[in-house]
């Protein structure tokens, strides 16, 4: 790939796409335009409709009789005008004045003189009165009516209990004002009425009260509008920077076909993989100034709806974090919208196609602004779902650098498959030239008796095994942690590579190195299985697990579990693991890899194979027990030494795990660490193992 | 002889349908030949194939000794490329879309500004070569697309209908342009429908139908072989014909 073409390419793409009036409009009009109007606009709109109900003069029914005090008082509030009797039918008021109706009964742990708005107030149950009140408010005679109950009178005048109801409607902001204006003032009469009659028993003010409780928020404010912010702007900007590459994608490629440039391209000297990587960073470019154009107005505006109130501020730093997070996103989404608008024809048919997968990508997304879903060591592996939940943990300031590093680590792979799939569409000639062609063609998968898979293969299935795990072990969570591994480890690793297999015919044999090993490679294998544990442990040394992480570790390892036997242990996670994991690392995704070379095909095998370890701090152990087994197993060409190593090593780690647990039951105090020298002692063990696999097996051979 | 362009055993098919069956042809340099036929005879996938847009099922394509299929990048150096339905980016104006082509041909930069300044002169593209491709006229547009076509000075033209839907004199301008690259030694492939045209401008004529070559030589012989007066008599009579003859070397 020759870069003088590639930004010869994106050169053009950019100069002809900014000058492009949807294009702009999307990036850059849309943004600046959207945020102030959006936010601004919903405020101003609060702010009039708020004045609008201030100075709205509250036309109250007052039914029933009140206390003198308490009418003097209603009459000399500002705008509220009392109509007695207003609207009650003559046979209820003569009820009502005879005392035959009573008040309906108290709603247990609800004070209705509460702050309104912060308590949930039921509805009144279903009386004549009520069904008079509702007629009367609904057909907007009057915004509340307030009903003094018989007795109140008397109740007010001695030391009983009054009671009054206000009926308004929720729904209309006149009433709620109307709510509001009587709530203030009964509670001011109360407070008189209580404060009397303190008075006249010579009792405390704390008498009444006994507890001033105050219940106080001691978020800065600063977390309140991330979390808000932070749940929905996830949202928003994701869907926003897309869409910032939507057009340019479909312009870039239908639209091209569309006016009939792309075989003026196609005869100049340039190779496919030169044209969608010039036209891929065009639209990356143009989807990251959309985001940018996004970061700041939204910035801008909530800078000015929050000015003056410095108790809710949104630092800068989150903002550009949250860009910072979506320059994977935008990348994938520019690599799908490319690759699927190569399919269509014209502008419109690249609509067509780009608008159900712009939702079966963003649907999802709403997951992540639900309460309690957060990021964590399986949620940053779900495609988008992870930015989502990564920006709103960077609003409220609780980012974890494990699961940061792993979101940004699986939305590397994603982007990768999908710059895999376009460049694998722009070979298609039949495409570029204007051709119809299904999506399906694409996927067919054509059997390949006898054969290995491919390392775009491997690649897919191991995206495919990381987001069937996330929401698998979502489903199956409460069926305990055994359940849950049974289902990774064979459900989502064994069976569905076992079914490709077959389907496509590869070489069982080939594909997963179904062969014994020579009896010297065996005993390398049974030393290095034996050491290897102690030899990685060193490496936790570089980047110490938190107490936490050791916990949960042991948790998921059930070591603090005594009803499970030692031996079912090992067989849940020392033999399961050993022979599932390493069938489909070692076996499937190594031997994949093959074409890559030796080391190159062990490193991205042992990588992904930490990645599934889901843990920033088991990553370079893994990764490390990686490496060592794919050299085993690229050396003696056969699974079986690695299944010997992985289930020695695990049942080793679990086994000291168990002994140390009891040890800390005992009140003995354990190491965090391994000494140095049983360390070094296993690297030295590991390192005879290797030599004498190198005596044992012959020189390795690349595919 | 060596031949500039040449084509051995072309076969393209599209699916079940084939589109172009077994067809041989040589094109010398400083010499026109003219690939005729009527509409779906199979010529814009010829000329596709022999320009590196598409590749053939079958056959090889050898451009100046080096084989397409093996070398695309530097065999497509070669060749200008330019058909009637060949379009502009409608937001670059001319100059622009010369550069970018220039830079895609990796013509250095200062012979570049050189060639554009030249080709807008001598295709008189001075008036509209600032403007946006998208508000020229039909003639203008297809202009510049000539210059695109012979930016790199490539020894070998590929046109495909270059005079499609244009008016005469629009379509006489680009018979000049031809025949001036002529005359400077390239070999130039040319295919059309227009009889007339082809009997201006060939040396050579390759009559086509159905995807096959059914005659081919210069036109004299050509009328020779059907014993008719004009290009079209003959080219009618071999279709009706229904085979190909077998072709002299």
């Amino acid at each position: 790939m020759r870069r003088s073409i590639v930004t010869a390419i994106l050169r053009k793409e950019l100069l002809d796409s900014l000058r492009d009036r949807r294009t702009l409009i999307m990036m850059i009009g849309l943004p600046i335009l959207l945020y102030p109007l959006l936010i601004l606009g919903a405020v101003k709109l609060m702010e009039t409709q708020r004045e609008a109900s201030e100075a709205h003069v509250t036309r109250l029914a007052v039914w029933g009789t009140l206390p003198s005090a308490m009418a003097e008082r209603l009459r000399q509030v500002d705008k509220v005008e009392v109509q007695d009797w207003a609207g009650l039918p003559a046979n209820l008021r003569q009820d009502l004045e005879a005392g035959r109706l009573k008040p309906p009964p108290p709603t247990p742990d609800i004070d209705p003189l509460a702050t309104p708005g912060t308590v949930k107030i039921p509805s009144v149950p279903e009386t004549p009165v009520t069904r008079a009140a509702r007629e009367e408010i609904l057909a907007r005679r009057i915004d509340a009516v307030l009903i003094a109950w018989p007795g109140l009178e008397k109740a007010a005048a001695g030391e009983g209990l009054g009671h009054i109801s206000v009926l308004y409607d929720a729904v209309r902001p006149d009433s709620r004002m109307a709510r509001d204006r009587m709530t203030k003032e009964i509670q001011a009469w109360r407070k008189e009425l209580v404060a009397r009659r303190l008075k006249q028993r010579g009792l405390d003010e704390g008498f009444a009260t006994a507890v001033d409780f105050r219940p106080q928020n001691i978020d800065t404010g600063q977390r309140q509008t991330g979390n808000l912010l932070g749940s929905a702007l996830g949202f928003v900007l994701i869907f926003i920077s897309a869409m910032g590459g939507f057009y340019s994608a479909i312009d870039l490629t239908a639209g091209e076909k569309e006016r009939g440039t792309m075989q003026t391209l196609l005869c100049a000297p340039v190779s496919s993989t030169e044209i969608i990587a010039g036209k891929f960073m065009a639209v990356w470019i143009i989807s990251l100034i959309a985001s940018l154009a996004n970061v700041a107005s939204m910035g801008a505006a909530f800078a000015r709806l929050m000015a003056g109130q410095s108790a809710i501020q949104m630092t800068w730093s989150a903002y550009a974090l949250s860009l910072a997070v979506l320059v994977p996103v935008s990348f994938t989404m520019s690599a799908l919208f490319l690759a699927v608008a190569a399919f269509a024809k014209d502008f419109k048919d690249g609509q067509n196609y780009l608008t159900p997968l712009l939702m079966i990508l963003l649907l999802p997304l709403y997951v992540a602004t639900m309460p309690g879903v957060e990021l964590g060591p399986w949620t940053a592996f779900a495609p988008f779902v992870n930015i989502a939940l990564l920006i709103k943990a960077l609003f409220i300031g609780e980012a974890k650098p494990d699961a940061v590093f792993l979101t940004m680590l699986s939305s590397a792979i994603y982007a990768m498959l999908a710059i895999l799939l376009a460049a694998k569409i722009f070979q298609r000639e039949s495409l570029l030239l204007g051709g119809k062609e299904s999506l399906r063609s694409l996927f067919t998968m054509h059997r390949r008796p006898g054969s290995t898979p491919t390392p775009g293969l491997a690649l897919l299935v191991f995206a495919l095994f990381l987001v069937a795990a996330f929401y698998g072990s979502l489903l199956i969570k409460t069926q305990g942690l055994a359940a849950v591994i049974l289902l990774v480890q064979v459900g989502f690793m064994l069976v569905p590579m076992a079914a490709l297999i077959a389907v496509l015919g590869f070489s069982w044999r080939e594909t997963l190195l179904l062969r014994l090993p020579s009896a010297g490679a065996l005993a390398a294998s049974i030393l290095i299985g034996l050491s290897a544990w102690a030899a990685a442990s060193a490496s936790l040394r570089l980047l110490p697990p938190p107490e936490s992480f050791v916990k949960a570790m042991q948790k998921v390892m059930l070591i603090d579990d005594p009803s499970m036997p030692l031996w079912a242990l090992w067989i849940l996670l020392a033999v399961t693991p050993a022979i599932c994991e390493e069938l489909f690392f070692r076996g499937f995704i190594l031997n994949a890899l093959r074409p890559l070379g030796m080391w190159p095909a062990i490193g991205a095998s042992a990588l992904v194979f930490g990645l599934a370890h889901a843990s920033v701090y088991r990553l370079l152990p893994t990764m490390i027990l990686g490496i060592v087994i794919g050299y085993v197993a690229w050396r003696s060409r056969s699974i079986l030494g690695g299944i010997v190593i992985h289930g020695l090593n695990n049942a080793i780690a679990i086994g000291v795990g168990r002994s140390a647990s009891t040890a800390r039951q005992a009140e003995l105090d354990t190491a965090v660490f391994l000494p140095w020298n049983i360390s070094l002692a296993g690297a030295a063990a590991v390192a005879v193992g290797l030599l004498l696999l190198r005596r044992f097996t012959p020189p390795p051979q690349s595919h | 002889m060596s031949f500039s362009l040449q084509a051995h055993g072309l076969v393209k098919r599209f699916g079940a349908v084939t589109a172009v069956e077994h067809v041989d042809l040589t094109v010398n340099a400083g010499e026109i030949v003219g690939l005729l036929g009527p509409n779906g005879a199979g010529k814009t996938t010829i000329l596709r194939m022999l320009a590196g847009i598409l590749t053939p099922t079958e056959g090889r394509v050898m451009v100046e000794g080096l084989e397409m299929a093996s070398s695309p990048l530097e065999a497509k150096l070669r060749i200008g490329f330019l058909s009637g339905d060949t379009q502009l980016y409608q937001r670059l104006s001319p100059r622009e879309v010369l550069d970018y082509f220039g830079r895609l041909y990796g013509v250095p930069d200062a012979r570049r500004r050189q060639r554009i300044d030249h080709l807008i002169e001598e295709l008189e593209m001075t008036s509209f070569a600032g403007r946006p491709c998208g508000t020229l006229s039909s003639g203008q547009k297809q202009r510049a697309n000539i210059a695109r076509a012979f930016l790199h000075e490539p020894d070998i033209l590929i046109l495909d209908e270059p005079t499609n839907a244009l008016d005469v004199i629009s379509g006489q301008f680009i018979i000049e342009a031809i025949r001036r690259e002529k005359a400077a030694g390239r070999a130039v492939l040319f295919s059309t429908h227009i009889m007339g045209e082809a009997e201006y401008l060939c040396d050579r004529i390759v009559l086509l139908h159905e995807g096959r070559v059914l005659d081919e030589g210069p036109l004299a012989e050509l009328l020779e072989h059907t014993g008719c007066r004009n290009l079209t008599d003959a080219f009618l009579q071999r279709v009706a014909e229904g085979h190909a003859p077998e072709i002299r070397a």
